[in-house]
């Protein structure tokens, strides 16, 4: 009976992932502990988004995906803290388009080699990005992280909004992870959507049906990094700092972490890797010190006995878990 | 906790070539040698230094300096 109302509710889920995106978000923050939370889960969610857009849907591993995430989150940071940009808009554009042109650059070199080299040479840019970061400290604050960023109100049309308030931040989140989730939906259900998949499942069978792949994985990747920009972008927003760290190789471990963990190739795969993640490091936190631990210990039992990850299995069809 | 030398090793592996122990040797005395040069005359860009050595190596020699083509892809 539960087994069946589950499944129903899954499938209803799959069938309109939108509605249900904007419906479980807006009860979200009065679900979880404080709402700055639900704002983590949202960007990171976001985050996950673009990684499983390249990973799950597309068969590429990054293992530098905390450079987007980074230049979108520097690129919003100083624009708002060193080049004394008032509007939020302009801000965000900014640390938008550095991730896609960032994402552009990098892809373009990476996708020359595939597998491991591939994965290896999208964190060598990262890394190269984070020492950059590191050392160049006049505009990124190096070690000491990006500081002082000024929250100011949001420019509406005919009205501003104060996002002092963490849940009208979370709001403001809310809408713009809604466009980007309903811009994903629209850019899977595309044909070049479907081009994606035929390149995970078989990239030379793809070549010889006549796709130009190297065009389409490339665009593929800067899609990517545009979803992981915005998330950074955002992630200034609400931490009103950029910590350097944003930029170093274990951000973009915790986004594989999280995306294998809700299900890489699923739609909601991602959020819900996420929000188990940051869900879970903030209760344990409070009981013991190591919780990465005993987060290291639920990742490695799902790798190892459902590969689909939380989403993945509970969307799988019927005998096929 | 060790987590920067997994970086490095990562490194040597792939400059030397997947699956082969004479570049594993070489990419390490390689990638030692740079950086403590790096390190002496430029320590700024010591850290930056071995990732632009694997991309420069991965861009030309796709399978690493020592390493068959084909592997590992």
């Amino acid at each position: 009976m539960i087994r069946q109302a589950a499944r129903g509710l899954t499938a209803w889920v799959t069938a309109h992932p939108i509605v249900a995106f904007i419906v479980f978000f807006a009860v979200f923050p009065f679900l979880v502990p404080y709402q700055s939370l639900a704002t983590q889960v949202l960007v990171f969610g976001l985050f996950a988004l673009g990684f499983n857009l390249l990973y799950g849907y597309t068969g590429l591993l990054s293992f530098g995906h905390a450079a987007y995430y980074g230049l979108g989150a520097y690129g919003t940071g100083i624009a708002l803290a060193k080049l004394k940009l008032t509007s939020l808009w302009v801000a965000l554009g900014l640390g938008f388009g550095a991730a896609i042109v960032g994402g552009a650059v990098v892809g373009f070199f990476c996708l020359r080699r595939r597998g491991i080299y591939f994965a290896m040479l999208t964190l060598a840019f990262a890394q190269m990005l984070y020492f950059i970061a590191f050392h160049a400290a006049d505009l990124t604050g190096g070690d000491d992280g990006l500081r002082g960023i000024p929250l100011h109100p949001l420019g509406l049309p005919g009205m501003s909004l104060s996002l002092r308030h963490p849940l009208a931040f979370y709001f403001f989140s809310y809408v713009l992870v809604v466009l980007a989730v309903a811009a994903l939906k629209r850019i899977l259900d595309s044909p070049f959507g479907a081009v994606l998949q035929a390149i995970r499942e078989n990239s030379d069978r793809a070549v010889a049906c006549g796709y130009d792949i190297n065009r389409i994985k490339l665009l593929s990747f800067v899609f990517s990094a545009s979803f992981a920009g915005l998330a950074g972008a955002l992630d200034a927003l609400r931490l009103t700092v950029v910590p350097v760290d944003s930029l170093y190789y274990t951000t973009s471990a915790q986004v594989v972490i999280m995306t294998l963990l809700g299900g890489a190739g699923t739609f909601f795969g991602p959020f819900v890797g996420a929000a188990t993640f940051l869900v879970l490091a903030d209760r344990l936190s409070l009981f013991i010190e190591s919780w990465p631990l005993v987060i290291g210990v639920i990742f490695m039992a799902f790798v190892l006995f459902l590969p689909r990850g939380i989403w993945g299995t509970l969307t799988a069809p019927e005998g096929q878990r | 906790m060790g987590v920067e030398i997994i970086i490095d090793c990562f490194v040597v592996v792939v400059v030397g070539g997947m699956g082969s122990l004479a570049g594993a040797i070489v990419a390490g005395l390689l990638i030692g040698e740079i950086v403590s040069l790096t390190t002496f005359f430029a320590p700024r860009l010591a850290e930056i230094v071995v990732f632009v050595v694997m991309a420069v190596v991965l861009l030309v020699r796709p399978s690493g300096l020592f390493g068959e083509a084909g592997l590992a892809e």
